[in-house]
């Protein structure tokens, strides 16, 4: 049965090697170690030591805005290369998925605040949760909230 | 809930907390309530509470925090004593029908943090010319949101705005008849994220102060009639989400900072005397979902950045001096739901690339010089409402189906040389309707060239081309190549011409006589294989219009030679970039290539009446034209499904994919 989900595997490799520069079928792979698990093994937390050092080049510059949105770009490509089909996103998800990493990474440039991700541990039975709410909470980030437009009667009164 | 509260809720002498908001109570709010010493929070909002609320309200109540009473129909006037109720710090009264003076003594309520007054009928003093309360709020330091929104306060802004709480977030006083100028002190609120004086009657320039508040998110100042440039002092907020100025009588040039604000999602300038060309720079807001930039006098042409601007939803450029042509390319994309650039002064024809904006609902080209035909392909676009191409110069056939049924004379009125169904009100089309000489020719080439081809067929193959589908490009749509055009273009298919070889064929680049530069697939018309190859990437890039998809112009199904001609991508493929020395991209170019690709996925995927599965994505398939765009090319392996999962008739591909890229399970399966 062809289904989509293969296409979002592909795209799932297709990003990993687009931000880490290593073809899947490149020398170091094979055996135990492939392209996804390599990546799966730095998470979270050690992306430097995959990502493309070209991006990392000029290490001062945006340093954190840099590796906050590489490591949701490889969380992203680890939802989209999971071993059964169902588990993975589909490209809608992974489109708007993609847009909110792009708008968070041009905000953080703008100021390099400390990369705040909010891509919680990978489990695949929370892939989908996570990525609701990780496309609410980065729209809620990114997108103040329009509350005033409504009649205001939740107030905070403990600032 | 409904019905009328009980006065013995006085009675309950230790209780502090009362919520019963969003019910349907009537009647009075019992006086005694407000004389429970311990009451902490009084939530009634959003009921059918009438009458006033007592005079003393507010002198029994030490320990009272919270004032929850808006959205009921309470009138008479807000009682001077609520500032005895000394520990409030919310106070809502809002959307009720309070008269008279909001009373300077919440200026006592030092705890204060909300004050929402808005939509009632509350005035201000007539004694003094300016909105006294908002010198007297200025001893309320803990003071984060005013709302005095829909008020006949027809008074001016004091100085002592800017007084105010450096805690204050939001300020709203739209629709309060407020005259005079905005006090340049309002830079001293530096805290604040909201402002609005909307639909009042100020009249100056905006303070440059204004650089000051640099949190601001939404800045709305529209409907008013201030004057004057907007100077560079607006591009300072890191988080500026919502500006409207629209509705004054600003004038000079849009500035070319507003192009830093990127996290704009609303800009609306419309209605001022704005006079420069549309700045460059505003393609940068790629995050905007309204640009409103209707009746000024912007002139210059439309700006091609703007095909940057992928997620907008809404763009209104009518009523400018706007001239050239609408451009073709990438400039329409799927979330575009209104556009309109009627009433100015654009020229040429009507982009078939509109038919990108697969959402679009709202498409008024009035009042303009465009000529040519209305392109078939918008035929396509399901949800479009309303279509207005009046007062053109436009002709041909106007197409009939779609959304096209729907549309009567009125859209259509004023163009010379449009035919169609008489309800129409515009003359039958004739079975070969003029289309200019060049068509004309065309259409004479395909009648003799035959039988000329027949008669020297002993000496040239003669294959004609044709266009699968007229709508993809509307440039190219009526043109034909002879195989001996397409073997003189890539110089007698040579080595020196192959751009790459793949399992089912080769590609080659081919320079044609006028110029443009194509690249034409040849396929291995002995290979069975190779030519399912050919069948369905020839179906799928009929199907699949995307901006970021190759595009086809032609192909060939003879028998002894089968091919595609599609675009020539300058910047070759992904793979090239990613793994050749000396290439390089950086962080975010990659970013944007691997949106383009996963867009142009994802509209293979959401068809309506067919879905695609590409089946080999990797770097060497993703192609970059010449402004770095994403496009994906190679279909010969894709499947095509219908929405109930059932294959079409090409059946499953032989090709696999390539190993590395395809998802575990798919080697098995076949």
């Amino acid at each position: 049965m062809v289904s989509t989900k293969k296409d979002v595997f592909s795209f799932g490799i297709l990003l990993m090697e687009t931000f880490t520069g290593k073809k899947p079928t490149d020398e170091m792979f094979g055996g135990e170690m492939s392209l996804i698990s390599w990546i799966m093994e730095t998470l979270p937390g050690e992306i430097e030591r995959v990502v493309d050092p070209c991006l990392l080049r000029n290490e001062e510059e945006y340093y954190h805005a840099k590796i906050t949105c590489l490591s949701d770009i490889m969380r992203l490509a680890l939802m989209c290369t999971s071993f059964s089909p169902s588990k993975r996103l589909n490209m809608k998800e992974v489109v708007d998925t993609l847009d909110e990493i792009k708008r968070l990474f041009l905000r953080n440039i703008s100021g390099d605040n400390p990369g705040e991700s909010n891509l919680e541990e990978l489990d695949p039975n929370r892939i989908r949760n996570n990525m609701k709410k990780f496309v609410k909470w980065r729209r809620e980030t990114l997108l103040p909230n329009l509350e005033w437009r409504l009649p205001d009667y939740q107030y905070d009164t403990n600032s | 809930m409904a019905g009328v509260l009980p006065p013995e809720l006085g009675g309950l002498s230790n209780l502090k907390t009362l919520r019963m908001d969003e019910n349907a109570l009537i009647g009075n709010v019992p006086s005694a309530l407000f004389n429970i010493s311990a009451i902490e929070v009084i939530g009634m909002y959003t009921n059918l509470l009438s009458g006033s609320l007592p005079p003393t309200m507010g002198l029994f109540m030490p320990n009272l925090r919270e004032l929850r009473l808006g959205g009921n129909e309470l009138e008479g006037t807000i009682p001077s004593s609520i500032s005895n109720a000394s520990t409030l710090a919310v106070v809502d009264l809002s959307n009720n029908s309070f008269t008279g003076l909001i009373p300077g003594t919440i200026g006592n309520l030092r705890q204060l943090q909300v004050l929402n007054l808005a939509n009632n009928h509350l005035t201000s003093e007539s004694s003094t010319p300016q909105l006294s309360i908002l010198s007297a709020l200025g001893n309320c330091k803990n003071l984060r949101r005013i709302y005095f929104s829909v008020n006949p306060l027809n008074t001016t802004l004091p100085i002592s705005f800017g007084n105010l709480s450096s805690s204050l977030e939001q300020f709203w006083a739209d629709d309060c008849n407020l005259k005079g100028n905005i006090p340049n002190t309002i830079g001293n609120l530096s805290s604040l994220i909201a402002l609005s004086l909307a639909n009042n009657e100020l009249a100056s320039v905006v303070p440059t102060t204004a650089e000051r508040l640099t949190n601001l998110q939404l800045l709305d100042l529209q409907g008013n009639q201030l004057e004057g440039n907007i100077t560079d002092s607006l591009c300072h907020s890191d988080s500026l989400f919502d500006l409207s100025l629209g509705g004054n009588k600003l004038s000079g040039s849009i500035p070319e900072c507003l192009g830093n604000l990127t996290t704009l999602r609303h800009l609306n300038l419309s209605s001022n005397n704005f006079t420069s060309t549309i700045p460059l720079s505003l393609g940068n807001l790629a995050g905007i979902l309204v640009l409103n930039l209707s009746s000024n006098f912007l002139s210059g042409s439309l700006p091609l950045v703007f095909r940057q601007l992928m997620v907008a939803e809404e763009i209104d450029l009518s009523r400018n001096q706007l001239s050239g042509q609408i451009p073709n390319s990438t400039w329409f994309h799927k979330n575009l739901a209104y556009l309109s650039l009627a009433t100015n002064r654009l020229q040429g024809p009507i982009p078939g690339s509109l038919s990108f904006a697969v959402s679009l609902e709202f498409l008024d080209l009035s009042h303009n010089s465009l000529s040519g035909l209305i392109p078939k392909s918008l035929e396509t676009l399901l949800h479009l409402k309303y279509f207005n191409v009046s007062f053109n110069g436009l002709e041909g056939e106007i197409p009939s189906e779609g959304p096209f049924r729907n549309f009567s004379a009125q859209s259509y009125m004023m163009n010379n040389g449009l035919c169609g169904a008489p309800r129409l009100q515009v003359p039958p089309c004739k079975t070969y309707a003029p289309r200019g000489a060049t068509v004309t020719l065309v259409f004479l080439l395909e009648l003799i060239l035959p039988l000329i081809a027949a008669t020297m067929a002993a000496l040239y193959i003669f294959v004609w081309l044709r266009c699968p589908n007229k709508n993809v490009r509307p440039i190219l749509a009526n043109t034909r190549f002879t195989y001996r055009e397409l073997e003189q273009a890539t110089d007698g298919f040579g080595e020196g011409n192959l751009l790459g070889r793949g399992s089912f064929g080769s590609v080659y680049k081919g320079t044609l006589s006028d110029g443009m530069i194509v690249a034409i697939k040849v396929f291995d018309a002995e290979n069975e294989v190779s030519c399912r190859g050919f069948e369905v990437e020839r179906e799928v890039m009929c199907h699949a219009c995307h901006p970021n998809i190759v595009t086809i112009f032609c192909s060939s199904n003879a028998a002894n030679f089968k091919a595609l001609v599609i675009e020539y991508m300058v910047n070759g493929s992904l793979e090239k970039w990613l793994h050749t020395h000396n290439y390089s991209l950086d962080i975010l170019q990659r970013l944007d290539i691997m949106i383009d690709t996963a867009s142009a996925v994802e509209h293979l995927h959401s068809g309506s009446s067919w879905i695609i599965v590409h089946g080999d994505l990797k770097p060497s398939n993703i192609l970059l034209d010449e402004d770095m765009i994403a496009r994906l090319s190679d279909f010969s392996i894709a499947q095509v499904l219908k929405p109930d999962g059932q294959q079409n008739s090409s059946g499953p591909s032989l090709f696999l994919g390539t190993i590395g890229y395809v998802a575990p399970g798919n080697a098995s399966a076949s």
